[in-house]
């Protein structure tokens, strides 16, 4: 019997890594993962989105640039090694029209990314495990960009607190991957719909690099909330980006075909 | 034929014009060129250059039909040769369920390494344009692609040869003779009516991607047959490009982990006259990001270009040639970048220095620039006589010896509509 459960545990550590680690969680380190569990399974089932994007750089200069995105997502299903898969597309700068970004995330191992170069018409396999570089030159890394699967980190929950006079929870969660640009997120969940409104992202210092502040939430189709504005705040080179979403879309039965290298070279 | 073609398709265009949205893009450039020296045929130092590329595109049939018209136009202020104008692509695009059909001029891209473009073959090079291979004409195809499980599989019929575009009298870079790309001569009977095809599957698998590749027909890359013009009041001569028809298979490899990136291409290429002959290029790109606390990502690339032919193998060929650079983003609002690198010949110590970059000014506005630097060579005397003897005998430590005054910066401002 003893043997028994060793060795299921064992096969479950080769499995699924993460299970090992969930065996020895404390009180908070459980409840937060309960929270984020709760937050990705009120988010499934939406199949497909697709959505129109701008994003506003401002220098520390108050400069600015922008930049038009339309962003199409597959969903992956519950359980198994393959996440989401998303193509992103810009429509601006000028120079960069066509230039597209398609990524393939996995629950587990490293997402694999293909850009597309126009001008070349190039396809360009790229190191995903970059990911803490900057997005277009924006606030945003690659990895706020990406699937946050609920397995790619260790959360714990730290307190209740009301945010914009809205109940929250409170909980810190740690990235798994070691090429992901912070240490940790502090992250501010509202206890009625499980959606997200701050974010503080600390570098692997350890300090405060920057803050992700979420609004304008709407729900579509009767259940999955999304936020018209995101905006980022780095604090540490006074710059900051919003991104502005429209036009939201779900369910429109996206295929794989649509997310396929040569979906990748007409993508527009 | 190929006027032909361009009526029928600007016909469909416009019928469909009238069905659905269609979205229009352009671009007008002023560029620049300054050279350190003039000429080896005492060209002048200074060129400049205006040049417009549209692209028109209209879908229908719900996205699964579409068409793309990408028109290119340069006039040039000395060189009526790099004057010129192309369809950088004019195709009917048909979208099915896990196949494509492109038919129509075209660019197609195959390859994975930075210091050449060794496995890339489907277009020719617009080599009046840019030294780096990556300006290409329009190539009149028909691709059906299909996409599954096993990968990418892509079967091309091309026809209506593309001449490889080159300098005039007047026009820079190039050697002490003008090529003469009005009177190509081609081993094929049916010269650019000749029949080329070619087929690719490619494949991801995890960490890895690879194609397999291989190309039947005319080969873009002219092999040159000397024309003797007269001897008064000194002797004279030109170049005749001779497009062989080749046999060529080709692989690209690729290996990505961490912010490593492994890469080597290869090709076997029968039809040269002699032996089939192999070249290779192989090395990595390493990626940094956010060097020592900064925005900036900072790649090195390290890649080894060998050809079985050795020294005899023709100049501009990378041979046994090393090229070492570095590629840095900025990450800043305009994003910068700028690539920097040489590449050295391994038993010459010939040197080619690059460097390019860009600055995007505004969404309308973006600055370019680039520039070569040819070293350790000299420049031959450029009498017929000594071009004859030095054919006969070349000198494989000076094989960039033509090229030694051609040392340039060139620039370039960018409108986008």
């Amino acid at each position: 019997m003893i043997k028994n459960y060793l060795l299921s545990l064992g096969l479950y550590a080769l499995l699924l890594p993460w299970t090992a680690v969930v065996q020895a969680l404390d009180a908070a380190e459980q409840r937060g993962l309960e929270i984020a569990r709760e937050a990705d399974r009120r988010d499934q089932g939406w199949g497909d989105s697709s959505t129109s994007m701008e994003m506003i750089l401002r220098s520390k200069e108050g400069e600015t640039a922008s930049r038009a995105l339309t962003v199409k997502v597959k969903e992956g299903q519950p359980a198994v090694e393959e996440g989401d898969r998303s193509l992103i597309v810009f429509n601006s700068p000028k120079d960069q029209k066509g230039t597209a970004l398609l990524t393939y995330s996995y629950r587990t191992r490293s997402d694999e990314q293909w850009l597309y170069l126009p001008a070349l018409k190039r396809v360009k396999k790229i190191a995903s495990d970059n990911k803490s570089g900057p997005f277009v030159g924006s606030e945003f890394a690659f990895e706020d960009f990406s699937d946050q699967e609920v397995e790619k980190y260790r959360y714990r929950y730290l307190r209740d607190e009301p945010f914009n006079g809205i109940d929250c929870f409170v909980m810190e969660r740690y990235p798994l991957d070691s090429n992901s640009g912070y240490s940790r997120e502090l992250v501010w969940i509202d206890q009625a719909h499980y959606r997200i409104h701050k974010v503080d992202y600390y570098d692997r210092k350890q300090t405060l690099l920057k803050t992700l502040s979420v609004s304008g939430y709407q729900q579509y189709n009767g259940k999955y909330w999304r936020a018209d504005l995101s905006e980022m705040v780095n604090h540490q080179n006074g710059r900051s980006t919003s991104l502005k979403a429209a036009d939201y879309r779900f369910s429109q039965g996206l295929s794989d075909d649509e997310f396929s290298q040569n979906s990748l070279q007409r993508a527009r | 034929m190929m006027k032909k073609l361009g009526s029928a398709l600007l016909a469909t265009l416009l019928w469909t014009g009238s069905a659905s949205a269609y979205e229009l893009d352009g671009e007008l450039a002023l560029e620049g060129r300054l050279f350190a020296d003039r000429g080896p045929r005492g060209q002048e130092q200074l060129d400049g250059a205006i040049w417009t590329r549209w692209q028109y595109f209209n879908d229908w049939n719900d996205g699964k039909d579409s068409i793309t018209v990408v028109p290119f136009l340069l006039q040039d202020q000395r060189d009526a040769e790099r004057s010129h104008w192309d369809f950088r692509e004019l195709t009917w695009l048909h979208v099915g369920d896990g196949w494509e059909f492109r038919g129509g001029l075209r660019r197609v891209f195959w390859g994975v390494i930075e210091s050449q473009h060794l496995v890339d073959i489907i277009n020719q090079t617009d080599a009046v344009l840019a030294i780096d291979g990556e300006e290409k004409l329009g190539q009149p195809m028909l691709n059906i692609s299909t996409e599954g499980r096993f990968g990418t599989l892509d079967l091309y019929l091309m026809s209506f040869f593309r001449d490889r575009t080159f300098p005039g009298i007047d026009g820079r870079l190039g050697g002490p003779l003008v090529v003469a790309d009005d009177s190509s001569r081609f081993e094929a009977s049916d010269g650019r009516r000749h029949v080329d095809v070619a087929i690719r599957w490619a494949h991801n698998l995890e960490n890895w991607n690879f194609a397999l590749s291989h190309f039947s027909g005319t080969s873009r890359e002219p092999l040159f047959q000397l024309e003797y013009l007269g001897a008064s009041p000194i002797p004279t001569g030109r170049l005749i490009p001779l497009y062989p028809t080749i046999d060529q298979t080709g692989l690209e490899l690729q290996y990505i982990q961490g912010g490593w990136a492994w890469k080597l291409e290869a090709i076997s290429r029968s039809g040269y006259g002699g032996d089939r002959y192999a070249a290779s290029g192989f090395g990595f790109e390493y990626t940094q990001t956010g060097i020592a606390g900064s925005r900036i990502d900072l790649g090195w690339i390290v890649e080894y270009d060998w050809d079985e032919r050795g020294d005899q193998a023709p100049p501009g060929v990378l041979e046994h040639d090393l090229f070492l650079g570095t590629r840095w983003a900025f990450n800043n609002l305009g994003e910068s970048q700028l690539l920097a690198g040489v590449v050295v010949d391994s038993d010459s110590r010939e040197q080619v220095y690059w460097f390019e970059g860009s600055h995007r000014l505004s969404d309308q506005w973006k600055l370019a620039f680039e520039s070569r630097i040819f070293a350790g060579g000299h420049l031959p005397p450029t009498d017929l006589t000594s071009i004859l003897t030095q054919a006969a005998q070349p000198d494989f430590d000076n094989k960039l010896g033509y090229w030694q005054k051609d040392d340039f910066v060139q620039l370039q401002l960018i409108r986008y509509f």
